[in-house]
Formats: C-alpha cells, sequence, structure tokens
C-alpha cells in the first residue's frame, strides 16, 4: 500500500499536523461539538484515510482545516500546513494557500462548477487567478491536465457547459480543477459517492496513478472503507466527532482494534465470504452530538463488549500498538506507523 | 409453481425532442412467490422505470405485465385499485414518501382507511402499533412526526406502511442506498425477517452488487433498457458470464487486504439512452469486444445449462 519514505522521516516533518481540532456549530437553543479534539499528521507523499457515518465529523473536519465554516462555527485547536499556522492566517493569504497548495474535491461536482460558464473558462480562471499565467497559458495547461484526467477529445470539450457533461466527466473536471495548480495537498470529500460503480472504479485508478506520478498528499473522506484500502496508507476512523482508531491501512482491515470498527467492517456486505446468514448490524444510533461532554465512552450504547469501565469515563485515544516499542499508556497517536484507540476494552478480548 | 408477477416483452419509450428515448427495451422478467429478484444496474439501464411500470405510474408502450396471471392494468382502473394491498412499494428517499405534516401513527394508518383493506378505527390502532413493532420500531413513536425521526427509522416507518395492507409483493427501489452502513444493515435484516415471516416476495432494485448478494435469490443485470444478464445469485456471483457483470464485480471495491480491488474493467462513460450505440449496447465499454459486436445485437442466450441467460456473442452455445 505505501511508498511514501521512512515513517520516520515523515513523522519528523508532516506536512499537515492537526492537532486537538475542535469544532461547534452554534444553533439558536444548542451547541453542537461536531469535531471534538481530532489530532493527526498527513506527511509528503502520504495517503490518509478517514472513516465514518453521517454526522461522525469527517466532513466537518477537511472543512475546519480549511477555514470554510459557517459563521456561526467556532474553531479550536492547531492546524499547521508546511509549518505556517493556518488559522493565523489573513483571509487573503487562507485563499491563496486553498487555491494553490491545498486543493479540494467535494462529492457533488455540480454545485463546485458554475453553471453559466463553459468548462474552460472556469480552469482557465484559477490558472490566471492562483498563478499569473496569460490566457491563453492557462487555457494550454487545463486543456493538458483535461487529457490526463482521461476526458478524451479534450480541446472540444473545453467549450462544453457543465450540464452537457456526465456526472463522471464533471468529476473528472473537477479533479484536473484541483491539480491545475500542482498544490501538495489534496483533499477529497466522498469523491466518487455519487457515481456509478464503473465509473467509480475508473477515478479511483486514475487517483492511485496520479498519487503515485506526482507525490501527493491525499486525504480522503468517505463512508465506504474499501475506497481506503484502495487508496490510503493510514486511516482515522471517526465516531461522534472524535478518532476512534487510527492506523495503517492493512493491519486495521486485519484485526480491528476497536469494536466500532469492528462492527462497522462486520456490517458492510462484501462480495467474499459468505452469503448466508444475517449481516452483523450495529444496534441504535450514533449519540446527539449537542449533548456533551460525555461521561461515558460515546459507543457504549451501542457496544457488543460493553463492561462498567466504559460507563465511568470516556476513554482517550491511546497508542496499542507503537512501532517496535512496548505498549505505552501515552504515546503519539499521531505517529504515522502507530495503531491506536480510544477503548479501555483489552485488545486480547477482541475477537 | 405460478409466477406472482410476470413481465414479458415490455418497452418503454418516453419522447425527447430529439426523437424518443428508449428507457425499457423488450425486458421480461418473473417474481415468484416468497422470492426476492434483484435488478441490479447502473444509472439510465432503465431499472426504477420497470418498478414504475409494474406499479402503474409509467404505461408501457408495448408489452404484458401479470401479477397472479391478470393483467396488471393502469393506475385508475377498478383491477389496479383491488391489486393495490397485493403489491406494495417502498423507495429510495423516505422524505418523499413520508407526508410531513401526518403523525407516525396516521401514516401507517392511511392504507388501512381506504379500500378493500379498509378496516375501522380500533383495529386500525391495534394495527399501527403491532406493525411498529413488526418493523422494530418503539410503539412511542407512534405520535411523532417525520422530521423527529432518523433516516433508518423513517424507512422503518416506509416499510411499515406498505405492510400494512398485508401485501405479497414489495418493490424496494434502492430502499437502504440512502442510509449509512451500519444502519443499512438493520434495515437490510428487518427486510429478510418479514420476507420470512409473512412470506413476501420482493423485487429488489439496487446498483450495489455486494447489498444484492446478501438479500436475492435471483438477480437480473441491466444495461441500457435491457437485460443483459439473468441467473440465480450464487450462479450469477461465481460464474458471471456478461463481460458487464463481471466489470460491476470487479468494480466493487474489496475489503479484503489479500485481495486487491482489481483495476476497472469497463471503459469510458455509459452511452446515453438516447442515443444506444450500434450492435450489442455494451461493445463501446467492453474489455472483450470484437467485430461482430458493433454490427449484430445479441441476443439473450441461454447460459449455465438453461439456469441463466447472457446477451453476449460469447455466451451463444449452441453449435
Amino acid at each position: 500500500m505505501s511508498d511514501s519514505d521512512d515513517p520516520k522521516a515523515v513523522a519528523a516533518k508532516p506536512l499537515l499536523d492537526v492537532r486537538g481540532l475542535t469544532t461547534e456549530f452554534h444553533g439558536d437553543d444548542r451547541v453542537v461539538r461536531a469535531v471534538d479534539g481530532v489530532s493527526f499528521t498527513v506527511g509528503k507523499g502520504e495517503a490518509v484515510g478517514i472513516v465514518g457515518e453521517s454526522g461522525s465529523g469527517k466532513s466537518a473536519t477537511a472543512l475546519s482545516i480549511l477555514g470554510l465554516l459557517p459563521e456561526r462555527a467556532t474553531t479550536a485547536g492547531s492546524v499547521v500546513f508546511d509549518g505556517a499556522d493556518v488559522f493565523g492566517l489573513s483571509p487573503a493569504a487562507l485563499r491563496s494557500l486553498r487555491g494553490r497548495r491545498i486543493a479540494m474535491v467535494f462529492q457533488d461536482p455540480m454545485t463546485s462548477l458554475n453553471p453559466y460558464l463553459r468548462i474552460e473558462d472556469q480552469l482557465a480562471e484559477v490558472a490566471v487567478l492562483h498563478l499569473r499565467l496569460s490566457r491563453r497559458d492557462a487555457k494550454a495547461r487545463a486543456v493538458a491536465l483535461l487529457d490526463r484526467v482521461g476526458i478524451a477529445d479534450a480541446k472540444s470539450r473545453m467549450r462544453s457547459y457543465p450540464h452537457e457533461l456526465s456526472g463522471g466527466m464533471r468529476q473528472r473536471v473537477m479533479i484536473a480543477m484541483a491539480l491545475l495548480c500542482d498544490p501538495e495537498l489534496l483533499i477529497l470529500d466522498e469523491p466518487t459517492t455519487a457515481l456509478d460503480v464503473t465509473i467509480q472504479a475508473q477515478i479511483l485508478e486514475l487517483l492511485r496513478e496520479l498519487r503515485r506520478e506526482r507525490g501527493l498528499s491525499i486525504i480522503l473522506i468517505t463512508h465506504d472503507l474499501g475506497i481506503v484500502l484502495g487508496l490510503c496508507d493510514r486511516v482515522m476512523v471517526m465516531y461522534a466527532g472524535r478518532i476512534v482508531e487510527s492506523s495503517p491501512v492493512v493491519p486495521l482491515f486485519r484485526r480491528p482494534l476497536h469494536p466500532y470498527t469492528l462492527a462497522l467492517l462486520a456490517s458492510v456486505p462484501r462480495l467474499d465470504g459468505s452469503a448466508e446468514g444475517r449481516l452483523a448490524s450495529i444496534g441504535g444510533m450514533p449519540p446527539r452530538l449537542d449533548q456533551g461532554p460525555f461521561r461515558e465512552c460515546t459507543f457504549a450504547p451501542r457496544c457488543v463488549f460493553v463492561h462498567d469501565a466504559c460507563r465511568t469515563r470516556d476513554p482517550d485515544l491511546v497508542v496499542v500498538e507503537p512501532p517496535g516499542d512496548a505498549v505505552s499508556a501515552v504515546g503519539d497517536a499521531r505517529d504515522a506507523s502507530a495503531r491506536a484507540r480510544r477503548c479501555v476494552l483489552p485488545a486480547e478480548r477482541m475477537p | 409453481m405460478s409466477a406472482l408477477l410476470e413481465v414479458n416483452d415490455v418497452s418503454v419509450q418516453f419522447p425527447a425532442q430529439s426523437g424518443p428515448i428508449r428507457a425499457l427495451d423488450g425486458v421480461s422478467i418473473h417474481v415468484d412467490p416468497g422470492e426476492t429478484l434483484a435488478l441490479v444496474g447502473e444509472s439510465g439501464c432503465g431499472k426504477s422505470t420497470l418498478a414504475r411500470a409494474i406499479l402503474g405510474l409509467v404505461t408501457p408502450n408495448s408489452g404484458s405485465m401479470r401479477f397472479r396471471g391478470a393483467p396488471l392494468e393502469p393506475l385508475g382502473t377498478p383491477s389496479r385499485r383491488a391489486l393495490s394491498s397485493k403489491l406494495q412499494m417502498v423507495f429510495q428517499d423516505p422524505d418523499a414518501s413520508l407526508n410531513p405534516r401526518l403523525t407516525i401513527g396516521a401514516s401507517i394508518a392511511e392504507p388501512l382507511e381506504l379500500g378493500a383493506a379498509r378496516v375501522g378505527r380500533a383495529e386500525r390502532r391495534e394495527r399501527v402499533v403491532q406493525l411498529l413493532s413488526d418493523v422494530g420500531l418503539d410503539a412511542a413513536l407512534v405520535g411523532r412526526y417525520p422530521h423527529e425521526l432518523s433516516g433508518g427509522q423513517k424507512q422503518r416507518v416506509s416499510i411499515a406502511r406498505a405492510l400494512a395492507v398485508r401485501p405479497e409483493l414489495i418493490v424496494c427501489d434502492e430502499a437502504i442506498s440512502a442510509l449509512d452502513v451500519s444502519i443499512q444493515a438493520q434495515v437490510l435484516n428487518l427486510l429478510v425477517d418479514l420476507r420470512e415471516r409473512f412470506s413476501l416476495a420482493y423485487l429488489f432494485i439496487s446498483h450495489d452488487l455486494r447489498v444484492v448478494r446478501h438479500v436475492s435469490h435471483r438477480v437480473a443485470v441491466m444495461y441500457l433498457g435491457q437485460i443483459v444478464e439473468t441467473g440465480t445469485t450464487r450462479d450469477v456471483f461465481a460464474e458471471p458470464r456478461h463481460p458487464y457483470t463481471r466489470a460491476l464485480l470487479a468494480a466493487a471495491p474489496s475489503l479484503n487486504p489479500n485481495q486487491p480491488t482489481l483495476p476497472a474493467r469497463a471503459r469510458g462513460e455509459l452511452p446515453s439512452p438516447a442515443n444506444p450505440p450500434s450492435g450489442c449496447y455494451f461493445h463501446t465499454r467492453c474489455p472483450e469486444v470484437f467485430e461482430r459486436c458493433s454490427r449484430e445485437k445479441p441476443l439473450l442466450y441461454p447460459v449455465r445449462g438453461g439456469r441463466g441467460a447472457s446477451r453476449c456473442f460469447l455466451s451463444d452455445e449452441r453449435k
């Protein structure tokens, strides 16, 4: 899965360093803590997946990093991108960072594309604005990228309006637009969820190629564990606004360490294994996020392994398998090769 | 055994400026009592149009449909009204099928206030409580409104509403696609339990092969308005015969770290149903395309000793 640098070197100087990120949305009569003390790093060339169900805080985490939250939201913690404190940047510096060095692709390309502009005008606009290219150079660059992302006959497609393209082609246009300024970090929020499966397979293949080719760092946000396995080095599982498990990808699929991860993997219908019998399902529903702070493990009400200790306090995210080290109570969960989880159940008691 | 539902050579065309769009092109399926037939395919393959035709929401241009041997007539005719208690549906978006101004109890009771399924007020109340428990919901939700419920709970209410009239067949159109994985599994298990308990048959429409494998007895794969492969679920997943079925299976992301996701097999974009390719509709994207495919239309050839069929020249076993 991983072809990135030596993990120690990556950990020494991550491209993105998120610490204690906490985001709250303020409603008229309640406060929803959508992201609760999230810390992680993304190394150069590393792909990190954030997996979770609706309301787990995965998209809010990405929007917080980019400073794209609505006005009624507040953020605490720190986000450092290549040594610069993102929350301390001026609005202009933040805009420039977002367009040039960090790019984002959302689920629905129709909400990110202007329906009144031809593809060429939208792409050229980005290149002219951020790279100060001439119109002609900007167009040439756009055509080259459309071609690269697999749009046949890119030159004539440049004259199309978004509605004239299929969903898959629009998503390719969005990826081309994201790559225009040669970003170092690409944030993908459910990039294939709205697409048909055969088109999804093509887009994932494209992302794998681009990753290899350009040494891009990637944050992939998705509800689909299978997509993470196919694209990422490391994965963070989010539940109720927090990271409940963080691990290199392959070990997580071999042996999940948090009961929620275990249950999530068991509840996905799969093409391998038995099709007989019932799917394991997770009973109940996630907690309401306006009712914290939580005095017990937030997953306890739905957990099949729950015992008394789970009800007395909310566990911390603790490193359980540091590389080449004995189990320690406090390790750095942000270490690229560490396995960490937020659970008090001894790991050997899990199947 | 006589089929519960029979669809024979049904075609549906929608008028468009550039000429008629063939949404369904000579589709034949059948569903036996107590059986689940899955209808699988991507956007524009006609799976939802077929569901709408069966429910009487779309009138076919040709072909015939029968339920328990009697012709399925258009919506509004007396025979269709009589059938409404036998044939129910659950759609993808419960918000679109539940009236936001009705309480959960009133929504479930509504089908019991009309037509053949009509029952008195006291029995209605009893039935609603029983239905809520059948779908695993707390009876205390009776007085709540849809906006107070989660997506999974609302979908359970839609299922309770469909069950209210004691149907024999429920058409589920992407009924669990909008739900989170953990909730998806709950609702899928519920559908299977209800099938056993009430001897229901399902026409289960989905784009997700992983889900289909767990719920259906037989599968029909559709592409651009045509059935391209049919078979028992076991056969189709173990030994897919049509290149499109194989492409769909390859496209499902693997959850097994020892078995990496396969490279994409279907090239290019889905063609528009308004302007389908010549010959075999799949030939523009098929990894196994050869010269005959763009010239001639393949038939649905019997495969696996007649237990299935595949619309591909490579599946033609006649010599």
